[in-house]
C-alpha cells in the first residue's frame, strides 16, 4: 500500500515536471510569437498587399484585421462559387443555343420543338446573367475590401512596436534612477 | 510601398474587367418566328353521311410551303392528349379523313359513337434555310363525332 502511494506521488511528481516544462516552454514560445508579431509598417503593408487583414492583424488592430480578411475570404468563396457555377452552365447554353440555330437544317422538326427550347433556352440566359450579377458584386466587394485594407495599412495602421510603446505608458514602469548619488528605482504609472 | 501600388493597380483592375467580362448573349428565334406563318380559319367538321372528317384552312402566305401537317388529340390540351399526325403530301387547303382511321390512330376503338376529336394543322417549310421544317400551329378547333 506504501510503495504504491510512493508510485503515484512519484508519477504525480513526473507529470507536475512535465507541464511545467512544458509551460515554460509555452511561454517562451509565447514571447517569441510576441516577439516576431512586432512588425514595422513596411511589413505591415506588404502583409496586406498579400491578403486582406494580415498587416492590421499583425499590427495589433486584430478585430479591424479579422473582419476585413473575413470580408475578403467570403466575397472571394462567393466570386469563385459564381465564377464555376457560371461557367459550368455556360457550356451547356452554347450547346443548347446551337442545337436551337442548327434545328432548321436538321430536318423534320418542328417550330413546337424549337419554341420549346428557345424558352428552356431563355431560363438559361436569365439564369447567366443572374450568375455574371453575383459574379461581378463578389468581385467588387472583393477588390473593394482589398484596395481599403491597402490604404487603411499605408495610412492609418500603425506598427506594431508604435502601437505595443503606446500601450507601454499606459502601463506601470520600473526604470533605474541616481537620487544624490545613491541609486535607486523609479516606479511610475500613467493615467 | 510605391512599387506594390504600381505592381498591384493594373492587377485588380485586370482582374475585375476579366473576371466582370460576360460571356454569353441572349438567343434569337427570330429566324423561326419572322419567317414562318401558322395556317388560319382551321375548321373541322364531321360529315355523318360520309363517316368522314372534312378539314379546312387558309394559309395567307404559301411562300417555301411544301405540304402541310394535321394533327389531332382526344384532348383540348393538345400536348397532353394522346395525339396523332399525318402529312397532306400537297399544298391543298382541305383534306377529309375517315372517322374510323382517326379514332384508331389515337387509340380509342374504330366505331365510338359519341367523341369529340380536336384538330390543327402546320405548314411544313422547306427551303435552303429549313429542311422539311414543320411550322407553328394553328388554333385548336374539334369535331363532335356523333353516330346515334
Amino acid at each position: 500500500m506504501e510503495s504504491m502511494f510512493r508510485k503515484m506521488s512519484i508519477i504525480g511528481l513526473s507529470l507536475l515536471l512535465c507541464l511545467s516544462i512544458a509551460g515554460v516552454g509555452y511561454a517562451q514560445n509565447e514571447d517569441s510569437f510576441v516577439r516576431a508579431a512586432t512588425v514595422s509598417k513596411r511589413d505591415a503593408v506588404l502583409l496586406s498587399a498579400l491578403f486582406p487583414g494580415l498587416g492590421q492583424m499583425t499590427a495589433g488592430s486584430k478585430v479591424k484585421g479579422v473582419s476585413m480578411f473575413l470580408a475578403e475570404t467570403i466575397s472571394l468563396a462567393l466570386f469563385v462559387n459564381a465564377h464555376e457555377d457560371y461557367t459550368t452552365k455556360l457550356d451547356t447554353y452554347n450547346r443548347d443555343k446551337q442545337i436551337l440555330d442548327s434545328m432548321a437544317g436538321l430536318g423534320r422538326q418542328s417550330y413546337t420543338e424549337a419554341n420549346k427550347l428557345y424558352m428552356n433556352v431563355k431560363r438559361q440566359n436569365t439564369k447567366l446573367d443572374d450568375l455574371h450579377n453575383t459574379r461581378n458584386i463578389a468581385l467588387a466587394v472583393a477588390a473593394g475590401v482589398y484596395a481599403y485594407n491597402l490604404v487603411d495599412a499605408l495610412f492609418f495602421t500603425s506598427s506594431s512596436t508604435e502601437s505595443q510603446r503606446a500601450e507601454m505608458h499606459r502601463n506601470i514602469t520600473v526604470q533605474s534612477v541616481m537620487v544624490d548619488k545613491t541609486p535607486g528605482i523609479m516606479i511610475s504609472k500613467s493615467f | 510601398m510605391k512599387r506594390i501600388i504600381v505592381f498591384l493597380a493594373p492587377a485588380l483592375i485586370a482582374a475585375v474587367f476579366l473576371g466582370c467580362s460576360k460571356d454569353h448573349d441572349p438567343a434569337g428565334f427570330g429566324k423561326y418566328e419572322s419567317f414562318m406563318k401558322k395556317p388560319a380559319n382551321l375548321v373541322a367538321t364531321f360529315e355523318r353521311s360520309t363517316d368522314e372528317i372534312s378539314l379546312s384552312w387558309e394559309m395567307p402566305d404559301t411562300n417555301s410551303v411544301k405540304m402541310f401537317s394535321v394533327a389531332w388529340s382526344d384532348s383540348n390540351v393538345f400536348d397532353l392528349g394522346r395525339r396523332s399526325s399525318e402529312f397532306t403530301g400537297d399544298v391543298n387547303t382541305t383534306r377529309k379523313m375517315s372517322v374510323s382511321h382517326v379514332l384508331r390512330a389515337i387509340g380509342q376503338p374504330a366505331n365510338a359513337d359519341s367523341f369529340i376529336v380536336y384538330f390543327t394543322i402546320s405548314a411544313l417549310y422547306s427551303n435552303e434555310t429549313f429542311n422539311e421544317f414543320v411550322g407553328p400551329r394553328s388554333d385548336v378547333d374539334s369535331a363532335l363525332v356523333y353516330k346515334k
